[in-house]
């Protein structure tokens, strides 16, 4: 074949543009650590890639709505905790009030450490998590989800549920509301317990500490359901953090450069590339002129 | 014989090598001109070259010009199809910019933070803050709809007259084919002929065409069976656009008697393809989710109830014909209060309608597909066509130049050719005029044997 001046520019300048274009798109890669840059450079790889972004992003938002309904269900249980604990005194005071030996003076003393009890059962049960009513259903906001007028406690929450959407297709009701805490009977038997001391009535009295009793259990049942919320929320937490691994390892792996083939991809074309330069300095200049005089 | 006779061949021989040393410098001059085909001495009247049957030529001013016109034919097609891709290319990867996937300002990416917003607000149902969150992230979602379609707009505007100019570019070639084709005829020369092909390769790129060859040098050129030009006429290309409710087609016409021409080939192929056809197909695309979205989460929002107990309010203005539409109501706008999370007007801690609005992003809501799926086929999709393009683009440039290394092996000038073409003249220069002075030397000894 004659090869002519400008078949050979041509081919040095294409073969160089070609050179260039895929040190170029290594550099490019290095120095961004990313494969795709473009839907173009994989589209096949690029929506796999969206999904599993998509998915990621999705599980982060389920693990936000985990951490804030922890912070509230350990709220919750500490409070639930403390109103057993109130039960506990008011069963001690009931079963000393039992005693035959007591005077209706000492009776009437121990009525009014029962009404203090009461008193610190309705403020707990009126506890805020970030400006919200733990016990007040739904009704989070508005008036104190408990009254206490004389011995009556009124509820004036619902019986609503908060729920909380943890994975993709699982929510949970993260709230005990107030009128279960009404169920549990706690502040029936303690005005009961506080009415018997007060009027001196030691059956009475005696009575009340079965009903004290039956009330702490029920407080107990709840506070184990609110438990068994919380081991399915670290439960779900456990599951989407491994699947946030599993799917960012995925990713990594089709997105992300191997930098140690990158680098040697890189040297082979900037080796190839010098050679071409180097050889296309050598045939330019060789011509007929230079050996005639 | 005469001697004199010799005086004779030696004055043709001396002529012959300085025309051929002409020539050589001919050449050597136009080693750099593009398009420009070498030309060999004629010595036919006295030798023959042995010029095989590819290299058909052209006898003038002294010369023959030589050509690979299998090769140069085949060049004028190829250049069709690498306008196409060319151009396809090169306009995919600006919708492909459009997109800006993957990005954390791409479309894909505000959708999530727009989910990801109401899950927020069902979390927090009493919350102003996770209220004015999603209002924002609402806001962004509208304007990055309108935003992509209104680029997409604006490039199928530069489109429309990007054609045109390339129409004028078209018709500017046609007239100078023309203008040329009639000097030809009238006084061949090989520069024009030159000048020429350089024309109808630059055609050739912008629409295909057909070349023929007349007896008497000119060319009739043909695009679908039109002529556009002849030895003695020229026709022009011409545009028109129609509308078809509000997508504007911009076609290309012959201009005479504005019949439509339907191009396969070459740059304004690609240019009215994705103008017509391409870009409107993309926006029906976005049009369709950015519907949905509006429909699908007014739906779920006028079923819930703000704080104060307000309820069917539209998230988002309804009733949208198109993605450059979509915006949020302007009441929620000023009263982010109006945002509604709660099932009924007395549960204000209760967040299911925004749980229910967040998890619309489950839904096949677009064509039985959730939004994020649709989109990432319409991106993916452009991807492809960007892909495809490059890759046709890629291979048809080496098509195109392994025709121009197969013309220019035969009519490009070589340097080291005409270098030595250049000694073996002026070699046969001097020989000539030797003979002259031996013929003289004749003439001499015949005289002095008169003497």
């Amino acid at each position: 074949m004659r090869v002519t001046q400008s078949m050979i520019a041509r081919n040095i300048i294409q073969s160089m543009n070609q050179s260039r274009e895929n040190l170029n798109t290594l550099q490019v890669a290095m120095s961004t650590g990313k494969e795709i840059q473009r839907p173009s450079n994989d589209p096949v790889d690029f929506t796999r890639n969206s999904r599993f972004r998509t998915a990621i992003s999705n599980n982060e938002q389920y693990l936000r709505t985990i951490n804030d309904s922890e912070g509230w269900l350990t709220t919750t249980t500490d409070t639930l905790d403390q109103f057993y604990q109130q039960l506990e005194a008011a069963k001690e005071l009931a079963t000393q009030g039992a005693d035959e030996s007591n005077s209706a003076e000492s009776r009437a003393a121990m009525a009014i450490k029962v009404n203090g009890i009461i008193d610190e059962m309705v403020s707990l049960v009126n506890t805020t998590y970030m400006d919200k009513f733990l016990f007040g259903g739904t009704a989070t906001q508005d008036d104190l989800p408990f009254d206490r007028i004389g011995d009556t406690i009124s509820y004036n929450g619902n019986s609503g549920n908060i729920t909380r959407r943890i994975t993709e297709n699982h929510s949970v009701a993260i709230n005990i509301n107030g009128q279960q805490l009404l169920d549990s009977t706690a502040f029936t038997a303690a005005a009961d317990l506080k009415t018997a001391l007060e009027t001196n009535d030691a059956a009475a009295v005696r009575d009340s500490i079965t009903a004290l009793r039956s009330a702490a259990d029920n407080t107990l049942i709840l506070l184990t359901s609110v438990g068994s919320i919380s081991n399915q929320i670290e439960f779900a937490r456990q599951r989407l953090e491994t699947a946030n691994l599993n799917l960012t390892s995925i990713l990594s792996q089709n997105e992300d450069v191997d930098m140690a083939e990158a680098i040697t991809l890189y040297n082979a074309e900037e080796i190839s590339y010098q050679a071409a330069l180097q050889s296309a300095s050598n045939v330019m200049e060789l011509n007929l002129m230079q050996f005639l005089k | 014989m005469a001697i004199t006779s010799i005086f004779e061949i030696s004055k043709q021989s001396l002529l012959k090598h300085q025309a051929a040393i002409n020539t050589t410098a001919k050449n050597i001059a136009n080693v750099n001109t593009e398009g420009y085909t070498r030309l060999c001495p004629d010595f036919t009247s006295v030798t023959g070259l042995g010029l095989n049957q590819l290299q058909q030529g052209l006898t003038l001013e002294g010369a023959v010009q030589l050509r690979q016109s299998f090769a140069e034919s085949q060049i004028l097609y190829e250049r069709q199809d690498l306008g196409k891709h060319e151009t396809a290319e090169l306009l995919y990867s600006q919708i492909e910019e459009i997109f800006a996937e993957p990005s954390d300002t791409g479309l894909s990416n505000v959708m999530s933070e727009f989910w990801d917003s109401w899950s927020d607000l069902a979390n927090n149902p009493e919350s102003q803050t996770a209220r004015s969150e999603v209002k924002n992230k609402g806001i962004i979602l509208a304007r990055s709809f309108n935003q992509t379609y209104t680029q997409l707009e604006n490039l199928r505007d530069n489109l429309r007259k990007e054609i045109d100019i390339r129409v004028r570019e078209a018709n500017q070639l046609i007239t100078q084919i023309g203008t040329l084709n009639s000097q030809i005829e009238s006084k061949p020369g090989f520069d024009l002929i030159d000048q020429r092909n350089q024309l109808l390769e630059q055609l050739a790129e912008k629409l295909p065409i057909d070349v023929l060859v007349q007896e008497s040098g000119s060319v009739i050129v043909s695009t679908g069976g039109l002529v556009l030009a002849s030895n003695t006429e020229t026709h022009l290309l011409g545009t028109t656009t129609t509308a078809d409710g509000n997508t504007m087609t911009s076609h290309l016409t012959y201009a005479e008697s504005g019949r439509v021409l339907k191009l396969e080939s070459g740059e304004l192929s690609s240019l009215t393809e994705i103008h017509d056809t391409v870009i409107p197909e993309y926006q029906a695309k976005m049009d369709q989710m950015a519907q949905a979205l509006t429909a699908q989460s007014n739906r779920v929002h006028a079923s819930g109830y703000n704080q104060s107990g307000i309820t069917g309010i539209n998230f988002f203005v309804p009733g949208i014909d198109s993605a450059v539409n979509m915006a949020v109501n302007p009441d929620i706008l000023n009263n982010p209060q109006y945002i509604a999370a709660s099932a009924s007007a007395s549960d204000k801690g209760d967040g299911s309608v925004a749980q229910q609005l967040s998890d619309l992003r489950y839904e096949d809501i677009v064509n039985g597909n959730t939004v994020s799926e649709a989109y990432f086929t319409l991106v993916g999709d452009i991807g492809n066509a960007k892909q495809s393009s490059s890759f046709l683009r890629l291979n048809q440039e080496k098509v195109v130049q392994n025709l121009q290394n197969q013309r220019d092996a035969v009519s490009a000038v070589s340097l080291d050719e005409e270098m030595a073409r250049l000694i073996q003249f002026e070699q046969g220069y001097n020989a000539a005029a030797r003979l002259i002075n031996t013929v003289d030397e004749m003439f001499d000894q015949v005289l002095a044997m008169m003497g």
